[in-house]
């Protein structure tokens, strides 16, 4: 019913990338719910500044939770698959959390088309 | 395994701020004159405390907006009493703001800020070797 040892990873990504990563994640890690919300972000070097076109730009912003020995693994994984080592390519991090309830599908639930 | 290597920041807090639409702007101003570098806004909806404030529920607005910055742990007593005073948190359903730590983050850190970081660790180390 409830895990313990989980950790938060968060993940705000430049509008576009989320889709893309939640599949890699399915695909490739097995894991099954990330949730993903919209965002405005803006900071001191955003793509739009040098245009002098505004500040701001729109994220999305990627939550999934994992369990503290995979954590480090799947950190980096979405941290290669979002491509966040690149100019205006985001920010991940990860924070601890005490409890999460367990999440799990029918076995005989037939994959989305 | 991760293809490439990561630079890890550690060290690092979240602050969460929950204020009502149209104040964030207001107050990551604040944030971003007492150092921090960006920040992430997102929509939400908010109840409880509004019910019972002023004349039939209508003098605290319903959306709100929850402002993310990621800040270092040495600045972030700074930027989070900053972010309290610029968005009024003092006066009652005004909103709410906290501090999560967080393991670790990462984001792209261009390649000349890792080998000044990198010289200055080896200088600090060396440092303190000569002083032993």
């Amino acid at each position: 019913m409830f895990i313990n040892n989980q950790k938060l990873i968060t993940c705000i990504l430049p509008k576009g990338i989320c889709f893309d990563v939640e599949k890699s994640l399915k695909e490739e890690k097995g894991i099954l719910t990330a949730n993903v919300k919209t965002a405005r972000g803006l900071g001191k070097l955003t793509p739009l500044a040098y245009r002098g076109v505004g500040e701001q730009t729109e994220k999305e912003i990627l939550t999934v939770t994992v369990s503290s020995e995979d954590a480090d693994e799947i950190f980096g994984f979405i941290y290669d698959e979002a491509g966040i080592n690149k100019p205006h390519g985001g920010l991940i991090y990860m924070s601890n959390i005490d409890v999460v309830s367990a999440y799990s599908l029918p076995e005989d639930l037939p994959d989305e088309v | 395994m991760s293809k490439r290597e990561i630079t890890v920041l550690t060290d690092v807090s979240l602050i969460t701020c929950i204020v009502q639409r149209g104040i964030a702007d207001t107050i990551v101003k604040a944030a971003q004159e007492a150092g921090a570098q960006g920040a992430t806004i997102h929509y939400a909806r908010g109840e409880g405390i509004r019910e019972r404030l002023g004349i039939l529920a209508l003098a605290v607005e319903v959306d709100k907006e929850v402002i993310n910055i990621v800040v270092a742990k040495d600045q972030a007593d700074r930027i989070f009493e900053r972010m309290y005073i610029a968005g009024n948190l003092d006066t009652p359903g005004m909103g709410l703001i906290y501090l999560t730590p967080l393991d670790k983050a990462a984001t792209y850190i261009p390649q000349e800020i890792v080998e000044k970081l990198e010289k200055e660790e080896a200088g600090a180390k060396s440092a303190a070797v000569s002083n032993q």
